[in-house]
């Protein structure tokens, strides 16, 4: 049996290299975010939100606008897509059978699609949309960024509805509503912020996608008006993409500010989400 | 239990959102059945390929757009030479864009995707520059065998004494020299190579010119711009660019000794030297040629042209006028004298010739 | 009062009406939809890889030559890319991952927990390209002179010797570690959090430092979950695709030393997939190697879920 001083030594040892692995993991996630600010911030101004990039590449100046406006059509896109899909399947998942197999299967295969290389979706989507079409397009890219939010929304409604209290069902069948009215009337409303938390979660991640996104919305200079989605379309991940590996300044000054406001933009869905999370369990209490 | 007001139980959410669904694929469908070609109108037009001209045709785009026809709107994406043939023969692009000539196989597939024959259209020529990071070094001079045996991984570092021997009473880096080639499909990379491969023997039989070549060794980065990007950003690097890019990149380029065993630095001076001792095609339906390793005493050795893929018979003819209109308009004096400030050169008037004729054969 | 029983008061005494079967047929319809779109892709991403199968067989997996121009396609320095540098990732990522879930869940005081756990989930919230611009400018120009004081001074192993360029298997590694580790960090926590409190109070009655605590109480009861948050963070490390692309230095090689370039197979699908498309066998190739990936990522994903469930925590 070791002596005591030397059982406390080894136990201060651990403690201090389980700080050193919180370090490890905390100082890089700083020094991104203070390197995106630093080099992001001096061409932040609302030319960037609001105009494409130069046609000169060299230029200094423009701005991502053609991104910032193409993530948020193919964003908008996949959450149009994916959130009533998932939010039924998570009703199904809840209420009905909840046990039963398909119940069981579905479960366990939108866990397992979470895992999905975004890459695959890409090469999906550009099989059975781009080629059919014959074009790239915000329809497609949106499609890709659909399939991708999907599963994630499909468990986290599932996870949200569960916790609606049996009560609240039982008073309003007791009442004689009908299960598809109750569901709708009392249990979706009542899981509505655990919902969201998950929709959220869900954006935050699509707008922060690339690779599926190389090959279906292709990328564009120019700023597609917003009721054009036939066509290639930029992406503010695209665009960050290729800015970034460019040996002109003004291009790369261009990709920082562009990763500025995407890690912003994300942080910013990722916050909301957790609030609403948060803001929910304490009302739940 | 609290009694928490609910809000107003919202409409039939599951009707809702089906109804939206068969809404959305109503649209999709409608729309995917209008023109097969991408974009909505004729006036958005889409391009795809070299990265060499990318800057150039952007450029151009641009202007064209501001000062000439503001219903016309050109998208180039700069995904190298054989991502825009490949997407011009699937059709998803209406024009590519390519330093290297087609392949016969390429051409075939080409001209079956896009149900007509296919034009290659000269319009700009560049050199290839050997852009370099050492600091120290502010001028170098390299020959081509010396540079294939750097490609090949025999050269290794800076002061070893087949680049000593050229370069007398410079102090060399003792630093490895850390060669970065393209990944991807590139008709710089073609031109590159086919340079090496005209005066290296060791490099015609390991290597050989295509626009994706088995490298021996080196880091590989994407585009022109990432290649430069490449050597900016890593200390003893040298890599091949298109000779503005290592300009507006503020890159050292180096000097190459030419068939003619002249010192040549990379300029619209040397480049020009090799397009107007060359002699050009007479057929318009195959208008492509080789610059590379040229005899002439002042040219640059490597340097090509880059082409613009169009169809002879456009399948959208309002979009097919727009595109010719455009690519005459690069064609004029105007814009061809413009190029050398990006770095490239113009082309020789004969040439210029042949391109605008063979835009003519566009219907 | 149960839910089963509140089904069967809803099912008997009144007239059918049609909407409440129609909402669940739409509801099980959108849940079948999951499983469509999974059985989907798999089936038609494999249709169009199958003239790859037909024509190099066993060789897309064993061939060590990818030369698309003279039909070769051999994807083994992918593969050996992508194990490579998710190994490298999870070499540094769970030892990070694990401690930093102890740590929060039992050293530090609930406040800092929780808020030092968000702030480590926040490193999953970073985008993949964000990753890559940051990995080139800032890790790069930091991890390259280690990397050559390394192979200079521990050049006698292998790994290490022959250092080539700052873009290598070493630096991919790095960042898929950073990027990994939120994940494998998460779900230890969860489940370190499932271990009764009474376990560890015993392990302390007895006199037990905390560490000791932690190694006799909680470490072996969490060792199925620890287990599966590693296999999910090595799914993710495997079908990581732009920030190793920025990172590994785009050149596909079998090679012992990690300071040399490699590529990885979904990096070289986003590289070369344009490229591709128009030539039928270069395509269904690379599709073909994004199929392989995803049925590894998809038994990876698989065995970690089971091993969950069989673990009782979720």
């Amino acid at each position: 049996m070791t002596s005591l001083a030397s059982r406390r030594r080894r136990d201060r040892i651990m403690t201090g290299t389980m700080i050193a692995a919180v370090l490890i993991a905390v100082v890089p996630l700083a020094l991104i975010l203070a390197d995106v600010v630093a080099k992001g911030i001096g061409q932040l101004s609302l030319s960037f939100f609001t105009q494409p990039e130069p046609f000169v590449a060299t230029a200094p100046g423009g701005g991502f606008a053609a991104g910032i406006r193409g993530t948020i059509k193919m964003v908008a896109l996949g959450t149009v897509v994916a959130v009533p899909i998932g939010v039924l399947a998570g009703v199904y998942l809840s209420e009905y059978h909840a046990r039963g197999p398909l119940a069981t299967l579905v479960r366990f295969f939108a866990d397992v699609m979470t895992g999905i290389p975004s890459i695959f979706v890409g090469i999906f989507v550009f099989t059975v949309v781009v080629l059919s079409t014959g074009s790239f397009s915000a329809w497609a890219g949106g499609l890709a960024l659909g399939i991708l939010m999907l599963p994630l929304i499909v468990r986290t409604s599932e996870e949200a509805l569960r916790l609606v209290p049996d009560d609240l069902r039982e008073a309003a069948l007791a009442l004689g509503v009908r299960k598809w009215r109750t569901i709708v009337s009392v249990v979706l409303p009542t899981a509505l912020p655990g919902i969201m938390t998950g929709a959220l979660l869900a954006v935050a991640r699509a707008a922060g996608e690339t690779a599926p996104l190389l090959l279906t919305a292709f990328g564009n200079q120019l700023l597609v008006p917003w009721t054009s989605w036939n066509g290639p379309e930029a992406s503010l991940t695209l665009e960050i993409f290729t800015n970034s590996r460019s040996p002109f300044p003004a291009q790369q000054a261009r990709a920082w500010t562009g990763a500025l406001v995407l890690v912003f933009g994300v942080l910013v869905f990722s916050i909301a989400a957790r609030t609403v999370a948060t803001r929910r369990s304490r009302r739940a209490r | 239990m609290r009694i928490v007001h609910r809000r107003p139980a919202p409409r039939r959410v599951a009707a809702g959102a089906g109804a939206l669904g068969v809404l959305l694929l109503a649209a999709a469908c409608s729309s995917s059945s209008a023109s097969p070609t991408s974009g909505s109108s004729s006036s958005v037009i889409n391009g795809a390929g070299s990265t060499f001209a990318a800057p150039m045709y952007q450029q151009w785009a641009g202007q064209y757009h501001q000062s000439v026809a503001k219903s016309v709107q050109i998208n180039y994406q700069a995904i190298g030479s054989g991502g825009g043939i490949s997407e011009f023969t699937q059709g998803v692009v209406d024009f590519g864009a390519t330093d290297a000539p087609m392949t016969g196989t390429e051409k075939t597939a080409a001209q079956a995707g896009q149900g007509s024959v296919v034009l290659h259209i000269p319009m700009i020529i560049g050199a290839v520059a050997l852009a370099y990071n050492e600091p120290g070094l502010t001028s170098v001079t390299l020959d081509g065998p010396t540079l294939a045996n750097i490609y090949l991984g025999n050269v290794k570092k800076w002061n070893d004494p087949a680049i000593k021997k050229l370069n007398p009473g410079v102090k060399l880096p003792s630093d490895s020299i850390q060669p970065v080639e393209r990944a991807d499909s590139s008709g710089t990379s073609f031109a590159f190579t086919s340079y090496l491969k005209a005066i290296s023997p060791a490099w015609a039989s390991q290597v050989g010119a295509s626009k994706a070549p088995a490298w021996p060794i080196g880091t590989g980065a994407t585009g022109t711009s990432g290649v430069a990007a490449a050597v900016q950003q890593t200390k003893g690097a040298i890599g091949y660019v298109e000779y503005g890019y290592a300009v507006q990149g503020h890159l050292s380029v180096a000097s190459l000794v030419n068939a003619s065993g002249k010192t040549v630095a990379p300029s619209t001076a040397s480049t020009n030297a090799a397009s107007a001792a060359a002699t050009y095609p007479t057929d318009l339906t195959d208008l492509t040629f080789s610059l590379v390793n040229s005899s002439d005493p002042a040219a640059y050795p490597i340097v090509t042209p880059t082409y613009v893929l169009i169809a002879q018979k456009q399948k959208d003819s309002a979009k097919g006028k727009n595109l010719t209109a455009w690519l005459k308009w690069d064609l004029a004096t105007t814009q061809q004298n413009g190029v050398p400030k990006l770095g490239y050169a113009p082309l020789p008037s004969k040439l210029d010739q042949l391109s605008l004729a063979a835009l003519n054969t566009v219907h | 009062m149960t839910r089963l029983t509140a089904d069967r008061l809803d099912a008997g005494t009144r007239p059918r009406r049609s909407a409440d079967p129609l909402f669940r047929y739409g509801a099980a319809g959108c849940a079948s939809v999951v499983l469509l779109l999974l059985g989907g892709m798999l089936i038609r991403t494999t249709w169009a890889a199958w003239p790859a199968f037909q024509h190099s067989g066993i060789g897309l997996v064993t061939g060590t030559t990818w030369n698309p121009a003279a039909g070769q396609f051999g994807g083994l320095p992918f593969i050996y890319g992508t194990l490579v540098t998710s190994a490298i990732a999870l070499l540094i990522g769970v030892p990070v991952a694990v401690l930093i879930a102890l740590f929060l869940s039992e050293v530090a005081p609930p406040r800092l927990g929780t808020g030092l756990g968000y702030v480590v989930d926040l490193l999953a919230a970073v985008p993949s390209v964000v990753y890559g611009l940051w990995g080139v400018f800032v890790l790069v120009p930091f991890l390259t002179p280690l990397w050559q004081w390394m192979s200079n001074n521990l050049g006698f192993i292998p790994l290490f010797s022959q250092f080539a360029s700052g873009r290598n298997f070493a630096t991919a590694g790095v960042i898929l570690a950073l990027m990994i580790t939120p994940i494998i960090s998460a779900i230890c926590r969860e489940v370190f959090m499932t271990v009764p409190t009474d376990e560890r109070e015993a392990g302390l009655a007895l006199g037990a430092t905390r560490w000791e605590m932690i190694r006799l109480a909680v470490l072996p009861r969490s060792r199925s979950g620890v287990v599966a948050a590693v296999m999910l963070g090595f799914g993710r490390a495997v079908g990581e695709t732009i920030a190793v692309a920025y990172l590994i230095g785009g050149f596909p090689k079998i090679t012992p030393h990690l300071f040399q370039q490699g590529s990885t197979i979904a990096a070289n699908i986003a590289l070369q997939f344009n490229e591709a498309a128009s030539q039928p066998l270069f395509k269904a190739a690379l599709i073909a190697l994004g199929v392989i990936l995803f049925g590894i990522t998809l038994l990876i994903n698989i065995a970690a879920r089971l091993i969950i469930r069989r673990g009782g925590t979720t």
